[in-house]
């Protein structure tokens, strides 16, 4: 781990009138695994989705890498965040192939361009010769690799995961999990994770952020969290 | 998009000015006492408007009560049993819904009217000469072929949800007809309101049936203020009559649905198998309705069309089937694009815009009223000489009141194909760097390719079968396949109108029947 790339100070959510997000604060360092749990409803997607710029703060502040992205009267657009997110259920585009999928992000480069970054792309999530087929096409598995690629290839500051295993079987999961893992190391980027499964938690993640009611109830180590789990199987 | 977007503005600004220049017609409706003069106005309030508004009232309560007593039987056999022809009668109800009013209209008069070939029959066999040409019989023609817009709906509603209901009704000893009454027509209450209203703006709508049968209503007197009496002021505020009565029965049909929204099961209903006497009853009942609502009428008009000696596409015809053509592909066009950027601004912009409401309420206006509407902002625009009189009598004037009028048929079909789109692929599209306007033309417009040629096909088929409005704008010597339905007709050239009439019919068809799928495949 190195100095804080993220930083979230008094963050402040509300929606239809009721607050989502109460206060708050976390940092996540540069490369690291942070991995967010807590019961539904408790505010994990929203969060995601305000460091996405998907949702306006109503006070407080999120910093990436020293910029203001929202707070001050800033909110900065999601298109200009430099931030990758993978949806819970994916929200592949179902019309465009897989390589039209994992280079939409690339309009402003040359067609060459293009083709070269989502060749490399499809290689190192393991998906080289499926580009010319469509998402329903895939297996879940590899559909998840085309979404995470299609994030990668942006080559964002950092990647937002919003329950990215919530569609697969229990056997899939195990698999990909890893398969996840292994490509978010080698591209050395830095993750924020949402999930309600502790197994992800654990293998997923260097933290573990405990949100409970709109709150950062704590945040630890992912071993530390995992043993006091393990002898509490049924606290939060 | 959740509230962190700053969409293009003036782009959004620009759209809601398109949407009010299509509410236009409305708005100039609803003000005429302050811009328009009506000289023969206290004649037209006492000796046109009281008789009118009596007359249309009643038309509609007969054509109402004519197309529920049809529609509810038939829809709750086919919904909630199995006989045998289910399956065909099924989508083939349907059907009378590619019949224009006023081309039904024509039909029985020719067939049950006074000198009709059935009446004739009738007087030399059986002594007795049947004559529907009169406001009772006008309402049980319009309800007999309007009967599907209260049939589909019932149906939806009778295919879902009932089956639990239904259990427990028979444990209390109501099945049957008691069921029916008490369980499934209650039940749908809400889908019938709307399905009725549906009915009533067509009731209101027509003309070209009121003029054929010589009954006196709300459009007919706005035609004869503005043809007859050269008085567009007049004509402008039995428009207003005519818009208030339209808010009226929104206002109705909002009323019984308020609080009716019941909650059903939504698993689709368990047909009962009727078996012997029953069985074949419900196929005699459903093919009966066949019959006279669809069968007879088209038999009429093909006996008509293909009488020896008659020439079947002369040129005339063909310049009207050309002009149809022309004006339904047209407005279509226009409708589509207008729509597109409407879907836009619903799915990327702020919504609820009152602009866009007000446009989209002209399918709930009768033609003639947004023809009149119209005129009367083109008039001026003529007369006060800056580009000279090019604007009354021009192709373009009527593309724009078509577009007034059916901006609806085309925003619908998008607007609920847009609902079905997850909100994620937008946002996915926008974290990976896309403008609100790529997002909408590489994901969301895409994907709406179905819904698009579903609303293109609306909007053709309901030009081609306009009436009134096209009656009131098209250009000079101009005819299209409803007007030379009416021209003939008029003259009591009920032969020369069935070839226009069954061109119409036979493009009419194919929408009415893809509009039968779509509904079958959405849930109440």
């Amino acid at each position: 781990m190195t100095a804080s790339l993220l930083g979230i100070h008094d963050a402040r959510v509300a929606l239809g009138g009721r607050d989502v997000l109460r206060g708050i604060n976390l940092q996540v360092s540069e490369g690291e695994v942070m991995i967010i749990v807590g019961p539904s409803g408790c505010g994990k997607s929203t969060l995601l989705r305000a460091i996405a710029g998907l949702q306006r703060l109503r006070s407080g502040h999120i910093q990436l890498d020293s910029e203001t992205l929202s707070g001050d009267g800033i909110h900065l657009p999601p298109q200009h965040r430099h931030t990758g997110m993978v949806f819970q259920g994916l929200a592949l585009f179902p019309h465009l192939t897989v390589k039209a999928n994992v280079g939409f992000g690339l309009a402003g480069s040359s067609r060459a361009e293009r083709e070269r970054r989502v060749n490399e792309e499809l290689v190192s999530v393991g998906l080289e010769g499926l580009g010319d087929r469509y998402p329903h096409q895939l297996s879940g598995g590899q559909q998840q690799r085309v979404a995470i690629a299609r994030s990668l290839v942006m080559r964002p500051r950092l990647l937002l995961m919003d329950e990215p295993f919530s569609d697969l079987d229990s056997t899939t999961r195990a698999e990909v999990r890893v398969e996840v893992l292994r490509i978010i190391r080698e591209h050395g980027v830095t993750a924020v994770i949402v999930s309600h499964d502790r197994e992800d938690a654990y293998h997923l993640g260097d933290r573990i952020a405990v949100m409970d009611r709109g709150r950062i109830a704590r945040v630890a180590r992912a071993d530390e969290v995992r043993m006091e789990w393990e002898a509490h199987p049924f606290s939060t | 998009m959740g509230q962190g977007q700053s969409p293009a503005r003036v782009g959004f600004w620009a759209i809601s000015l398109l949407a009010l220049v299509l509410a236009a017609p409305l708005l100039v409706v609803l003000t005429a006492p302050w811009h328009t003069a009506a000289p023969e106005w206290a004649h037209v309030s006492v000796a046109i408007l009281p008789v009118a508004a009596r007359e249309t009232g009643l038309l509609l309560l007969i054509a109402l009560c004519t197309a529920w007593l049809i529609a509810l039987p038939s829809a709750w056999l086919v919904a909630t049993t199995e006989f045998r022809g289910r399956r065909l009668v099924s989508w083939a109800l349907v059907l009378p819904l590619a019949m224009p009013t006023y081309i039904a209209a024509y039909t029985f008069a020719g067939l049950l009217g006074p000198t009709g070939s059935i009446s004739n029959w009738s007087a030399a066999h059986l002594g007795v000469r049947p004559d529907i040409v009169h406001l009772p019989g006008l309402g049980v023609v319009l309800g007999l072929v309007l009967f599907p817009y209260v049939y589909l709906p019932a149906r939806a509603a009778f295919a879902h949800g009932m089956t639990t209901q239904r259990e427990a009704a028979a444990l209390l000893g109501a099945t049957g007809l008691r069921a029916f009454l008490r369980i499934g027509v209650p039940l749908a209450r809400p889908a019938l309101a709307a399905g009725s209203l549906l009915l009533a703006m067509e009731v209101i709508n027509d003309f070209g049936a009121a003029k054929h049968f010589g009954v006196r209503t709300l459009t007919t007197g706005l035609f004869r203020s503005w043809g007859g009496l050269y008085d567009l002021g007049s004509a402008l505020r039995i428009g207003m009559v005519l818009i208030g009565g339209m808010a009226l029965l929104l206002w109705i049909e909002r009323h019984l649905r308020r609080n009716r929204s019941f909650q059903t099961d939504q698993v689709p209903t368990e047909r009962i198998r009727l078996r012997g006497a029953k069985s074949w009853l419900a196929t005699a009942w459903c093919m009966l309705i066949l019959f006279f609502t669809a069968g007879l009428p088209l038999a009429s008009i093909v006996a008509d069309v293909f009488q020896p000696g008659s020439s079947w596409l002369d040129a005339g015809l063909g310049q009207a089937l050309t002009n149809s053509l022309l004006v339904a592909a047209g407005a279509a066009l226009l409708v589509l694009s207008i729509a597109i950027l409407l879907t836009y601004r619903e799915r990327h912009g702020r919504r609820a815009d009152l602009a866009v409401r007000a446009a989209n309420l002209g399918y709930a206006i009768p033609g003639a009223v947004i023809a009149v509407g119209a005129m009367a902002i083109a008039g001026p625009l003529d007369r006060s000489g800056w580009h000279g009189p090019v604007l009354i009598g021009s192709l373009g004037l009527l593309l724009y009141a078509y577009a007034a009028r059916f901006l609806a048929v085309g925003t619908q079909p998008l607007f609920g194909a847009l609902r079905s789109q997850p909100r994620a692929l937008d946002e996915s599209a926008l974290v990976l760097g896309a403008s609100a306007w790529r997002v909408f033309t590489r994901i969301n417009l895409p994907l709406l390719r179905p819904a698009l040629l579903a609303a293109a096909m609306l909007v053709a088929i309901d030009v081609m079968k306009e009436l009134p409005l096209t009656l009131i704008l098209r250009p000079f010597n101009f005819e299209t396949l409803s007007t030379a339905a009416y021209r003939s007709a008029s003259i009591e050239q009920l032969r020369e109108a069935s070839r226009p009439a069954l061109l119409i019919v036979l493009c009419a068809v194919p929408p009415v029947l893809l509009l039968n799928r779509l509904l079958q495949r959405q849930r109440p």
